[in-house]
């Protein structure tokens, strides 16, 4: 049997296999939620619900965003639209999953897609890869990511409670290192430089038009634009 | 305080825009159609968004989020490590704070 035709399963074995091999990593995931939960507690998010964000939605960067945006009042169509636009890597991630879950029941698929992030998929693919069928270890990487990720949030938010001006220990500071660290560490080079300074324009100058709560989701646009502009002519 | 009763639009509609997103893949787009023009499309995107907030947040901020934002670019240049850059931010502002007090 080739490994096409091999049964594609899943299994509760599966999902340990997968929650294992994923536990290094949970430490990251820990302290990155932790982060969370502190910075969710300066917008002003009470721990219980810092976590019922990290339980609902379990996306960081979007998390992140979204706290810059929740006003008050909250600006809840920015806030989705950049949701959308955060997280739109994840539509490719899971077209290439698409051999191995499309061969389950839907119920299943469905199902297993709700704890999809970058870290369980990688190593799902690392596993399709040498063999496995057992979609057990995107479920059990997943979830288990997915449950350190609301308990981090919910020790970060409890333990910001313990420092009562945050400002001083540059805990307020912790969200822009977390979007620059990530910008960063994505940079491809001056293929992006486009998009970056189409971004970082286009929102400064919302912003003085006083559209200050669509100046970032109009700033990723703008950008967007850009880098797709650059790219047509320079090829 | 926020309350549930103010933010439940946001939490329930994050988490429905999150989900479709993780099911659209299997759903809308086949493997066949994830060309590398729209690989390439989806990352400016993910580029412009990153771009976008930083640049907000250091108009919105005062001199040691700028001073922040430029530490967490630096070690990520230097250590690739996400969260030795996060790390950088916070302490970075503290001691401009510090400093300018």
């Amino acid at each position: 049997m080739s490994e096409l035709e091999k049964p594609v399963v899943l299994t509760r074995a599966g999902c340990l296999k997968g929650a294992r091999e994923i536990l290094p990593l949970c430490t990251f995931v820990f302290v990155l939620a932790a982060t969370f939960g502190v910075a969710a507690r300066q917008a002003g998010l009470s721990t219980w619900l810092a976590s019922l964000v990290s339980a609902a939605v379990f996306a960081g960067g979007a998390q992140f965003a979204a706290l810059a945006l929740l006003g008050p009042p909250p600006a809840i169509l920015p806030i989705l639209l950049g949701t959308l636009a955060i997280n739109a890597r994840l539509l490719l991630l899971g077209a290439a999953l698409a051999p191995w879950l499309l061969r389950l029941p839907r119920w299943q698929r469905l199902s297993a897609v709700t704890v999809l992030s970058d870290a369980n998929w990688a190593q799902a693919m690392r596993a399709y890869a040498a063999g496995e069928r057992d979609a057990g270890v995107l479920v059990g990487a997943g979830l288990a990511m997915w449950i350190t990720w609301v308990i981090g949030t919910a020790t970060g938010a409890l333990a910001s409670m313990a420092v009562p001006n945050v400002g001083r220990f540059g805990l307020d500071a912790l969200l822009v290192g977390f979007f620059a660290a990530a910008l960063t560490d994505g940079w491809r080079g001056k293929s992006d430089a486009p998009a970056a300074i189409g971004a970082a324009v286009v929102t400064l100058a919302m912003a003085a038009l006083g559209a200050r709560d669509w100046s970032i989701l109009i700033g990723a646009i703008g950008g967007a634009a850009a880098g797709a502009w650059s790219d047509a002519h320079t090829r | 305080m926020r309350t549930l009763a103010e933010l439940w639009p946001v939490v329930a509609g994050m988490a429905i825009v999150t989900y479709l997103t993780r099911a659209g893949g299997l759903a809308i787009i086949g493997p066949a159609q994830t060309t590398p023009r729209l690989v390439r499309n989806l990352q400016h995107l993910a580029t412009g968004v990153l771009t976008a907030l930083v640049v907000a947040s250091v108009r919105d901020g005062d001199a040691a989020i700028g001073a922040a934002a430029i530490a967490a670019i630096v070690v990520t240049r230097v250590t690739g490590h996400m969260l030795a850059a996060i790390s950088a931010a916070a302490f970075t502002a503290a001691l401009v704070r510090a400093l300018m007090t």
